[in-house]
């Protein structure tokens, strides 16, 4: 079994108890991000990034001079003012930053400004209320803006990883992929992604778990494949390929997802052509 | 490739409701004996060795092969290496499979034999195939998923056949998404059930139904092809629009000469659903090889079959090709006969006309054609001007011309001809950039200006008149065109006139003239009149001599020419007429100097591409005309296709009238020059009384 | 989709004209209107545009709430005056109706942003008085370069402008303030649509004297961009061929889209002068021949003969007499 990277609370023994491991590690308090970093290098094990949960917007997070050369996935629930990111802007793009926001129509609005900016961005795409209009242009921006701008997940994952013979997973964008990473707690416990582990909901003790695969691990893996048995409308889906059901929505209205899904796959085909064309990479990237 | 469907076992695990074998109570439920199998090896090998160019794809098909088990695919694998040593390598191994008994165990023996892909058959809404006596969908629709999984770790590719019956025809997008959304690995064929059965039929479908079907998903596949798995029927018709000729051994017409069918008794049938209807037997393997089998006589029958088709019922039919009449067993199954054709050629025929010849053709719409710039008052007469009365009841006629200063030129000459026979017929000029200065002054006009709002406006676009631009005769040409627009009984002289040029010209005086004085005049008003540059330059070096003097004359943004003495900018239309009569001669495009050259009665050289020197060019003139590369035989700028002016020509370098021959141009121009000294007048300052130039009559 | 109306600007489509642009090697952007301060994001945007390596240009009239102004001071203030700059557009308080409240609020505005800005003024009749602009410029030290433009006629309005009959008449008012400009360093150099042979080469000599090379008197394209993403050459022509920038992959189809619409319309009637028809300057590209959307005047009336857009034009707009 391949050693999955692990994504663990700021626990300075915990990390310690690692060989060799790619850690991400998770810290609340802008002040713990230097300190965990450090701490995970310094352990022996390769360090994957610093995640810093903010429950402040981005423009209210104390950013240091200090942070530059730490990998920091920075989570919160907006950017904030933009007069104030904007006199922020030499620090933030002189740091290994990657902001990731929740779906919400203005956060879909700032992504793009800060993609613009040159400030790398992600948006957690959740099933539920989400417009996929406004996601699908975004969408477009990421892939085809015709001018430099930092890379905004999960388009940017999704169109370096795209074949249109195979599905595409893109939950490693979030750290949510079971075949890749492994959320723990301190006591070495192990949930499947992020979610569950702050709901507490493990498998598993890590040592048993890399000793003995449980299938639960290739359950969650295939689930992909039970939308064929169990009749969901995502099974019909044009856009299955790219999102495999992990977004259906509870409410079985799919008109968006599947529009938003579609398009993506068509302008990531069109994207191909481009490059076959041409011979090389047209999407530019900082 | 020879392909023998081999069926070591009729047994089957599943029991979909419209599988003949299924419920065919001769089906041979037992397994081919070891004995008969090492002798299909022995004839695998005889066959491969008296045909030393040909390969063989067993397909191992049922029921269901994977009944067989491990052990018995060992062996298989264990007779081959032992009877086939010197012809293994030109054996290929399939499997048709429902894959529900696919285990890891499997894996090892099929590597070994060669296996990569598996063919299987798959419906995910209706309960028409399951497992067992009770017929159980879900179980199999779960077994088979679980499989495929498996199929996909272990590194085989799979495809599917896809059966389309009654129940199918509701939902045809939501099965294609499905069956897409599924990722085969291979390729997925759409299907008709075919049904001896009558008890079943309420699954069955008419040709037509067929057809819908594959109309109904043809457009998500067309539309998204690139990413798609390969769909049959449509990438087999794809491949043979772009002329390869890869087909299915229902369409090829010529099954009977690669494929047949063993039995687990080792019974020859033509192939495998022969086989499942008792139809065709051939033999046995134990008397026979593949050769003699494939050299029966019923199987040239068959060949004779697509012959006699061809004559027959499928004569003239356009999709010949891609069907030849299709399986003679659907032939069979509706007429009794073999010799018939299949009644699914009709679902063809439908799909292919009604569907697949839109989508990839495009709709067939029209062109648009440029909008009529032709105005008129509304209630009044639209054009010709019909006599006096009229003039004096509605006021002068308004002529709107929307050409450039050449067709100023030339309207000029029809009007001072028309002024001349009717010297009481006036007109007014709509003012436009370029027009005022040829035809101030003229006799026939009057007012040049802005017309009141309720005023007769007549058109002097010639080009838009019926008959323009034909060049089988001379009222197509331009200026005779024009001179019927204007009432003037064909044929007509074609003489140009104007009264407002320049006295004299201001720059004559300055000119370092030579013994041979020559004017170029590149541009044109649309750069698809234009020869390149660089064919200009290399034109005025071969012109170029110590006693020759070629001057460029032309608007100031003029690309220059070197080699040429520039008077760009320095001589518009009015000043260009008194100039030219200096000039021995000129070589021109289709523009106002080769007007203004006729007008002067100057010798020219006039280059031709998109424009018929046979329509616009002058008498007298050298004309000479490329022929368009671009497939556009008439011309780009022919009649009716002037929209084109201001878009640049698209085949750049291979533009009509860079092929154009310069020493031929060199060598008329040449001949002028000699000619100059036989004739007193030319190149004299100056020229007989009046600019008016007495044209040849035309014949 | 926006994230506003379609009346303003959204963030969206200031990113994609920023790009746009970018990608077109833009360096410079204008700001306009309407009045581009009342833009609730005005700042956001204007600051937007500098971290993107614009040059921003505002054309504003100055008039303004004291809170906008005081964002301006507080988040534009510190901007150098080579990035940022102003255009404000200034009327002689006495010769206008304006309320006195609008020109306290110019004033306020002068005072904050004075040397970021240029001042502007638009002649609309021949007896303009120019001398409350000097002494305006002196008292908010602003930029000594006068941007000076003929009102033009705009279709379907009842404006008032400088008809071609009376820009000789503007000119010699203008000329007659010349011991002003040269004593307060006041440059200016003409709008769009001046004609040179209504200058004489006494005055064309001064207005090289004080404006150095940068005379023009010619009539292209500005390219105005609408909220709504629509393009068009120049707000008098907004209604011929007015077409959506996304048609668009460059500046330069735009430009050249709008300049043949200038060709064509220049194809019916060169210039606002009879005499422009055999002018040495029309044919060497030095003049124009005045503003095409004066030419536009001149088939006011007339039967429908000329190019389908023109018609368009003139049958759905009411052009001034």
């Amino acid at each position: 079994m391949s050693l999955r990277t692990l994504v663990c609370p700021y626990e300075p023994e915990l990390i310690n108890g690692f060989h060799e491991r790619e850690i991400a590690v998770r810290v609340d308090s802008p002040s713990l991000v230097r300190e965990a970093g450090n701490a995970v290098r310094n352990s022996g094990n390769r360090l994957l990034c610093v995640i810093l949960d903010s429950a402040q917007p981005v423009d209210a997070v104390p950013f240091e001079d200090g942070w530059s050369g730490i990998p920091i996935l920075l989570t919160a629930p907006a950017a904030g003012e933009f007069r104030s990111i904007v006199h922020k802007l030499p620090l933030l793009r002189s740091l290994n930053l990657k902001i990731y926001l929740s779906s919400t129509n203005e956060n879909i609005r700032d992504a793009r400004i800060l993609s613009s900016l040159g400030l790398s961005c992600a948006l957690r795409i959740e099933p539920g209320a989400v417009d996929w209009e406004a996601l699908s242009d975004l969408m477009t921006y990421a892939l085809c803006g015709r001018a430099p701008h930092a890379p905004i997940d999960p388009f940017d994952y999704i169109s370096r990883n795209y074949d249109s013979k195979v599905h595409l997973k893109w939950g490693a964008v979030y750290l949510d992929d079971p075949e890749k990473y492994f959320h723990l707690d301190k006591e070495k416990n192990v949930a499947l992604s992020c979610k569950e582990a702050v709901a507490g909901q493990f498998i598993g003790c890590l040592d048993d778990i890399e000793r003995a695969e449980p299938e639960e691990i290739a359950r969650r893996t295939d689930a992909w494949s039970r939308n064929f048995t169990g009749f969901s409308p995502c099974a019909t889906c044009e856009g299955f390929k790219l999102c495999m059901g992990s977004l259906r929505p509870e409410d079985e209205i799919t008109e968006g997802c599947t529009a938003f899904f579609s398009e993506t796959l068509e302008t990531l085909e069109a994207l191909y052509a481009q490059e076959q064309r041409a011979g090389k990479d047209h999407v530019w990237r900082l | 490739m020879a392909t023998v469907i081999f069926k070591a076992t009729e047994a089957c695990n599943a029991q979909c409701v419209y599988c003949d074998v299924a419920h065919n109570k001769k089906a041979i439920r037992e397994k081919m004996p070891y004995e008969l199998l090492e002798l299909f090896f022995t004839r695998v090998n005889d066959y491969l060795l008296a045909k030393s160019d040909d390969t063989m794809e067993i397909i191992w098909h049922g029921g269901e092969p994977l009944l067989l088990g491990t052990d018995y695919f060992a062996k298989a694998l264990e007779f081959q290496q032992k009877q086939c040593e010197k012809t293994a390598h030109r054996i290929r191994h399939s499997v048709q499979t429902n894959l529900t008994l696919f285990r890891p165990e499997f894996v090892p023996v099929f590597k070994q034999l060669g296996v990569t892909s598996f063919g299987t058959s798959y419906d995910p809404f209706t309960d028409l195939r399951g497992i067992g006596a009770t017929v159980d969908a879900n179980l199999y629709r779960r077994k088979f998923m679980e499989s495929v999984r498996l199929v996909e770790r272990e590194g085989f590719s799979w495809g599917m056949i896809y059966v389309v019956t009654k129940l199918s025809l509701d939902r045809p997008l939501d099965i294609f998404w499905f069956l897409m959304n599924l990722n085969p690995t291979g390729s997925m064929m759409f299907n008709p059930v075919y049904l001896r059965d009558r008890s079943l039929s309420h699954l069955d479908i008419t040709a037509e139904e067929f057809a819908d079907f594959l109309g109904a998903i043809f457009p998500a596949w067309w539309k998204n092809r690139w990413r798609m798995p390969r769909v049959e029927p449509f990438r087999m018709m794809e491949e043979n629009l772009r002329g390869s000729r890869s087909m299915i051994c229902c369409d090829s017409g010529v099954c009977a000469k690669t494929h047949f069918g063993i039995a687990p008794d080792g019974n020859f049938f033509q192939c495998g659903r022969a086989m499942d209807w008792g139809l065709l037997g051939l033999g046995s393997i134990k008397e026979r090889s593949f050769v003699d089998v494939l050299e029966d006589p019923a199987k040239a029958k068959m060949l004779e079959r697509t012959k006699l088709l061809g004559e027959t019922e499928c004569k003239g039919c356009r999709f010949w090709d891609v069907c030849h009449g299709g399986c003679p067993l659907d032939g069979w199954l509706k007429t009794g006969s073999l010799m018939s054709r299949s009644r699914m050629c009709v679902a063809k025929k439908i799909f292919l006309e009604k569907y697949f010849e839109p989508a990839v053709n495009g709709n067939g719409s029209q062109k648009k054609t440029v909008e009529n710039c032709r105005v008129s008052v509304p209630g009044a007469p639209a054009s010709r001007p019909s006599g006096d009365a009229d003039e004096k009841q509605n006021g002068a006629i308004w002529i709107n011309l929307r050409g450039a200063a050449g067709d100023a030129l030339m309207l000029s000459g029809v009007l001072k001809q028309v002024a001349d026979r009717f010297p009481q017929r006036k007109f007014n000029l709509v003012s436009r950039t370029g027009l005022d200065p040829i035809l101030r002054g003229h006799p026939a006009v009057g007012e040049i200006g802005n017309p009141p709002a309720d005023t007769r406006i007549m058109s002097a676009d010639y080009w838009e008149e019926p008959g323009y631009g034909n060049r089988g005769a001379e009222a197509g040409r331009a200026y005779q065109t024009l001179a019927r627009m204007f009432g003037l009984e064909l044929p007509v002289d074609e003489c140009l006139w104007t009264a407002n040029h320049a006295e004299k010209d201001r720059i004559s005086f300055g000119l370092p003239w030579k013994a041979g004085n020559l004017l170029v005049c590149p541009a044109a008003d649309s750069a698809r009149k234009q020869m390149s540059i660089k064919k200009w330059e290399e034109l005025v070096e071969l012109l170029s001599g110590s006693d020759t003097l070629i001057v460029q004359a032309g608007k100031r943004s003029s690309p220059y020419i070197r080699g040429t003495y520039s008077l760009l900018g320095l001589a518009d239309e009015r000043e260009l007429i008194p100039l030219l009569p200096r000039f021995d001669a000129v070589v021109t495009v289709d523009n106002f100097a080769m007007h203004a050259a006729h007008l002067c009665g100057v010798p020219a050289v006039v280059l031709w591409g998109p424009t018929d020197h046979k329509v616009s060019g002058y008498r007298g003139q050298r004309h000479f005309q490329a022929a368009p590369g671009c497939g556009l035989e008439q011309g780009c700028m022919s009649s009716g296709s002037r929209e084109l002016c201001c878009v640049p020509c698209s085949q750049e370098h291979d533009h009509c009238l860079d092929s154009l021959n310069l020493q031929e141009i060199w060598g008329a121009v040449g001949e002028i020059l000699a000619e100059k000294n036989e004739d007193p007048w030319l190149g004299r300052e100056e020229r007989p009384a009046g600019r008016r130039v007495e044209e040849i009559s035309l014949p | 989709m926006n994230s506003s109306p379609d009346q303003i600007l959204s963030w969206e489509n200031l990113i994609y004209l920023a790009d746009f642009m970018a990608a077109s090697g833009e360096r410079a952007i204008s700001l306009l209107g309407g009045e581009p301060t009342l833009h609730p994001l005005f700042v956001d945007f204007v600051l937007y545009l500098l971290q993107r390596e614009f040059r921003v240009n505002v054309f504003t009239n100055g008039i303004m709430s004291s809170h906008r102004l005081l964002e301006l001071k507080e988040h534009l203030g510190a901007v150098p005056n080579e990035r940022l700059s102003f255009v404000c557009n200034l009327n002689n308080p006495e010769q206008t109706d304006a309320p006195a409240w609008q020109q306290k609020s110019v004033e306020e505005f002068l005072g904050a942003m004075g040397p970021w800005t240029q001042p502007g003024f638009n002649i609309y009749r021949v007896d303009f008085d120019l001398e409350f602009l000097f002494d305006l410029v002196n008292r908010y030290g602003m930029k000594r370069r006068l941007r000076l433009g003929l009102a033009h006629p705009v279709p379907g309005a009842e404006t008032a402008y400088i008809k071609p009959s009376e820009i000789g008449l503007a000119i010699e008012r203008l000329y007659s303030y010349r011991q002003l400009f040269e004593g307060f360093q006041l440059d200016f150099v003409p709008d769009c649509g001046f004609p040179l042979c209504k200058f004489s080469n006494e005055q064309l000599g001064w207005l090289y004297r004080i404006g150095g090379v940068e005379m023009r008197f010619k009539c292209s394209p500005a390219i105005d961009i609408t909220p709504d993403m629509n393009v068009y050459a120049c707000f008098p022509l907004s209604n011929i061929n007015r077409r959506s920038i996304f048609e668009f992959d460059n500046m330069r189809q735009v430009v050249d889209i709008f300049a043949e619409t200038h060709r064509k319309i220049r194809a019916e009637a060169k210039g606002i002068y009879p005499e422009c028809d055999d002018c040495a300057q029309m044919n060497n590209g030095t003049c124009s021949g005045g503003g095409a959307c004066q030419l536009l005047n001149i088939f006011k009336n007339e039967a429908s003969v000329r190019l389908p857009e023109i018609e368009s034009e003139l049958k759905n707009t009411c052009l001034p007499v």
